[in-house]
């Protein structure tokens, strides 16, 4: 199942004219994330953010590309939700 | 200090956690029915997405809108509205679903009211005290412009911690909060505390990277300890806006070790120092470790 990661409300300052950029994607298409893990910086006018994926599975496609400023209201990327345990 | 596109460029030990999974959209789903403010939103703190997944919210009382124009400070300024007679019911309200067992309540400074809103915070506080006995409060306001009555009213309703933030050295109170904030006016405000309710836990805050030397800092410590200070935390100043006041320096984290480690050794106090720091930040923690 598809699941549409978006950007967590807290991190959107709100405030108007204050740009979000995503500045580096910690992870890439055909990677396998568990809930929890780091998948991208996103940055403000205040701070840097460490997003976490919200799902367990298979980085499908990513949709903001580095250095492009967000929408948040739109989705950074999506995830092929899957049971998966890393621990060996 | 910024890129190309007008952003800082943050040092590499400077990132905040946003957990895509929690409880933040519990919390904004609540404060927005209650119609209640946080400092964690009207403040844009970086905190926001980890305190929030954990339930955890710092409540603004009187209202989003300040009467002070301090410039490191994204709080709203203006004429703000009357104090609202339901917040103490809608403040409760939000903390008996939250579940927390310790409450920091900050404030707007109302120079408008008489009394700086010493009594509306005090009924608030009597309140949450009256309907859950079992919470420890802590109340992080204003100078009240050195008011001794206004500072008796907010200790008679019997609050566990008393914070007010000194927010940075002397030399530079002048150039980073309004005209009306004085060094000393927060340190008498901090004095009378002591003075007046010798075993209200005292605490205060201040924030590095507006352009301070380390001597001011040590002194400053030095000045909270002798006004009866026990907690102090300290933090990197971040730019919340544009039109705030700019960084001057983002301060290395062996730099936090030192003063927190010499705050310790030489004055006694308990210190939370770190970049990701700020006023109420894991206050539960260190009010048990204190």
């Amino acid at each position: 199942m598809e699941y549409k990661v978006f950007l967590p409300s807290e991190v959107v300052p709100d405030a108007p004219d204050i740009n979000i950029q995503l500045t580096q994607w910690l992870c890439k298409t055909g990677d396998y994330v568990v809930q929890g893990d780091d998948i991208a910086e996103v940055t403000t006018d205040k701070a840097v953010y460490i997003v976490t994926s919200p799902v367990s599975g298979i980085i499908d496609k990513i949709l903001v590309e580095e250095g492009n400023y967000l929408d948040p209201r739109q989705p950074i990327c999506v995830i092929q939700m899957m049971n998966i345990d890393k621990s060996p | 200090m910024k890129n190309i596109n007008g952003i800082h460029d943050f040092p590499q030990w400077l990132r905040f956690r946003a957990p895509s999974k929690g409880n933040g959209r519990e919390v904004e789903l609540l404060i927005s029915t209650l119609k209640i403010d946080t400092v964690c939103k009207s403040a844009l703190c970086p905190n926001r997405p980890v305190c929030w997944s954990r339930k955890i919210a710092t409540f603004l009382l009187l209202g989003d809108t300040c009467t002070r124009n301090c410039k490191f400070c994204a709080v709203k300024k203006g004429i703000p509205l009357t104090p609202d007679p339901l917040e103490k019911e809608k403040i409760l309200h939000a903390l008996e679903i939250l579940r927390l067992k310790y409450v920091v309540l900050t404030m707007v400074t109302r120079d408008d009211l008489p009394d700086g809103g010493a009594f509306h915070i005090s009924e608030i506080v009597k309140h949450i005290r009256n309907k859950i006995p079992e919470i420890k409060i802590e109340v992080l306001v204003s100078d009240f412009g050195g008011n001794e009555e206004s500072l008796k009213t907010i200790l008679d309703s019997g609050p566990d911690v008393f914070s007010h933030n000194i927010e940075t050295v002397e030399r530079l109170c002048g150039v980073v909060r309004d005209r009306r904030c004085s060094y000393t006016t927060s340190l008498k405000v901090l004095e009378t505390v002591n003075k007046l309710s010798p075993d209200t836990i005292i605490k205060s805050g201040l924030m590095l990277g507006l352009g301070e030397m380390e001597i001011e800092v040590l002194k400053t410590l030095r000045d909270l300890k002798n006004s009866g200070c026990k907690i102090v935390t300290i933090g990197q100043y971040l730019q919340p806006t544009k039109n705030n006041y700019p960084v001057k320096e983002f301060i290395q984290p062996d730099k936090f070790r030192f003063y927190s480690d010499w705050a310790k050794e030489k004055l006694g106090l308990a210190v939370i120092a770190g970049p990701e720091v700020r006023s109420s930040y894991k206050a539960d923690f260190w009010y048990s470790e204190s």
